[in-house]
């Protein structure tokens, strides 16, 4: 009743898109701890654990695929920003395609259940866990700026210090890629061990994990363009 | 002056029903932006909002008061039957062209609305012969149309300069960003009362210009009386049926914080004093809608919705063309039966 008598010139208001941006970068970070939870549990043999969690995975990839939903559509071509629209855009992708790429490694996982993984394989998927973990937590306080950056209206000293944010996310994505490199070698060091099929489904693994971690990190590239600005 | 004249008194009910819905929406929509600070209750905001918009009213709503009642159709050379009629005519359509409106999401300008109105009763004069069409003031009114244009573009380059120096020489430097937002909190009361006041002096028109000159005042001054009724008429609005506005206002418009809102509230409220000062009837609330634009670009709201802008642009290109009709088919059938 109220409202029908309200002339609607506020509407220039438009709604933020930061507030789901932010969202959906935590969707993203849940989303690979409970990658996390699948790669632990197929270390350990407990395949059935593994399908269950991976289910999980995947719901929580639908859930940020709602929330990038909602970005889009307060980033539509009527809004204006403190970014550019475009750079906005261009962020938002491979944000989404954190969990996507979280999704992907998690069901790849669990559709091959007599899986052989060596000690050392083991050992190494971990570690590039745990380094797509540190990525992940790192990240999420590289985004979580963004309530900063727009109440300081991207003042200088607040870009500068999430700006200075990105290199350590790069640096863990070289790491994850390192490690990456030294497990390919490893499947096929151990080729006779594992058999051909095995290789192919571990390569495949292993490659998708690490797009999680690259994922990340293209998204902080990405961030960096959109609030960067010469000063 | 028969103040106990049927006519005249229904033309000085239709003015107040003006008055009261420039308060209820206008100025409740302007001072919305700035109970998001939470600087002010709403309930003090409408105290302080009243005592200025009541003050800008008074003391200075006699310029464009005079433009609405005299500066477009040269009443001087009329009948004052004629004038009285046409008034209510004006007044009555520009209060139902703006509460149906309202209920229709357009969001339309009392001042757009007037000013089509109060030509309308011009053409109707001309219709019926008791006033050639060369003797409407079309010069002021070119005048008022670009005012029109020009206003929400001031509001926004003065808005943007403002926000441009804060952000410059105040957020840069700033340790602490909430406690500049929290000393800008108060600093917005200031510019709120600055933009009631500012309203109070352009918008009282609205309402109390007809009324003057259906109460065959052209001779003289406005009187300070029959802007004091125009506020107070306002200020009632405000305190009815406003604080829910404000309230809605303020749950949508909270990216705007003390700084942003200290900026567009400055730039407007200059923007309509000059106006004001210059006898020209604008629109605060489009302003307003420029000046958030001008924030906007200065890179200070985190979303501003243009397409609105487009909305506006359509309704004032309408309204102008409706009330001017409107006001002229009613001159004609009260002119035929009163």
């Amino acid at each position: 009743m109220v409202k029908d008598f309200i002339r609607p010139i506020l509407d220039i208001f438009g709604k933020s898109p930061f507030g789901p941006i932010y969202e959906h970068a935590l969707k993203g970070k849940e989303t690979v701890y409970a990658l996390k939870k699948v790669v632990d549990a197929w270390c350990k043999g407990d395949m059935e654990s593994v399908v269950k969690l991976a289910e999980e995975v995947s719901k929580l990839e639908h859930e940020a695929d709602i929330i990038k939903q909602k970005v889009r559509e307060r980033l539509h071509a009527a809004v204006l920003l403190p970014v550019d629209r475009n750079d906005a855009l261009e962020f938002l992708k491979p944000q989404d395609s954190i969990a996507d790429s979280a999704e992907r490694a998690a069901e790849l996982i669990s559709i091959k259940e007599d899986v052989i993984l060596t000690e050392t394989l083991k050992k190494q998927f971990r570690e590039m866990m745990n380094k797509t973990i540190e990525c992940i937590d790192i990240y999420d306080a590289l985004v979580s700026e963004i309530k900063d950056l727009l109440d300081s209206s991207f003042s200088k000293k607040v870009v500068m210090r999430t700006v200075e944010i990105v290199p350590k996310i790069e640096e863990l994505e070289h790491e994850v890629d390192i490690i990456e490199l030294e497990m390919l070698k490893e499947i096929y060091k151990s080729e006779k061990e594992l058999g051909a099929t095995n290789v192919f489904h571990l390569y495949h693994i292993i490659i998708t994990l690490a797009d999680v971690s690259d994922n990340t990190a293209r998204a902080a590239d990405r961030l960096r363009t959109m609030i960067y600005r010469p000063m | 002056m028969e103040l106990a004249e049927p006519l005249i008194l229904f033309t000085l009910i239709a003015g107040l029903y003006m008055a009261w819905n420039i308060g209820a929406n206008d100025l409740a929509n302007a001072m919305g932006t700035s109970v998001g600070s939470k600087a002010l209750t709403i309930k003090q905001v409408i105290i302080l909002a009243g005592i200025l918009e009541f003050s800008g009213a008074v003391f200075f709503g006699k310029r464009v008061t005079t433009t609405i009642a005299k500066g477009i159709i040269p009443i001087e050379l009329i009948d004052q039957h004629l004038i009285t009629i046409g008034a209510l005519s004006a007044i009555l359509v520009a209060g139902v062209w703006i509460t149906v409106a309202t209920f229709y999401k357009l969001p339309v300008s009392t001042t757009h609305s007037i000013v089509g109105a109060v030509l309308g009763f011009g053409l109707g004069l001309v219709f019926k012969g008791s006033l050639s069409l060369s003797s409407i003031k079309w010069f002021v009114l070119l005048k008022i149309v670009a005012s029109w244009i020009l206003s929400p573009i001031t509001g926004g380059i003065s808005a943007f300069l403002i926000f441009y120096l804060i952000r410059k020489y105040i957020l840069e430097t700033a340790e602490n960003v909430k406690k500049v937002e929290r000393i800008f909190g108060y600093l917005q009361i200031a510019s709120a009362s600055y933009v009631a006041f500012a309203h109070g002096s352009n918008d009282v028109a609205n309402a109390v210009g007809p009324v003057s000159a259906a109460l065959g005042l052209f001779g003289a001054e406005i009187p300070r009386w029959l802007l004091a009724i125009g506020g107070i008429g306002i200020v009632i609005g405000l305190a009815t049926w406003g604080h829910r506005v404000i309230e809605t206002v303020g749950e949508r418009i909270t990216t705007l914080t003390p700084t942003r809102g200290f900026s567009a509230e400055f730039g407007t409220a200059s923007t309509v004093l000059v106006c004001s000062s210059l006898g020209l009837p604008i629109s605060t609330t489009h302003t307003l809608v420029g000046a958030v634009v001008g924030v906007g670009l200065a890179g200070g709201i985190e979303a501003v919705d243009l397409s609105v802008i487009r909305k506006i642009i359509y309704s004032w290109v309408v309204t102008v063309p409706a009330t001017a009709l409107g006001s002229l088919l009613l001159y004609i059938i009260f002119e035929a039966v009163i």
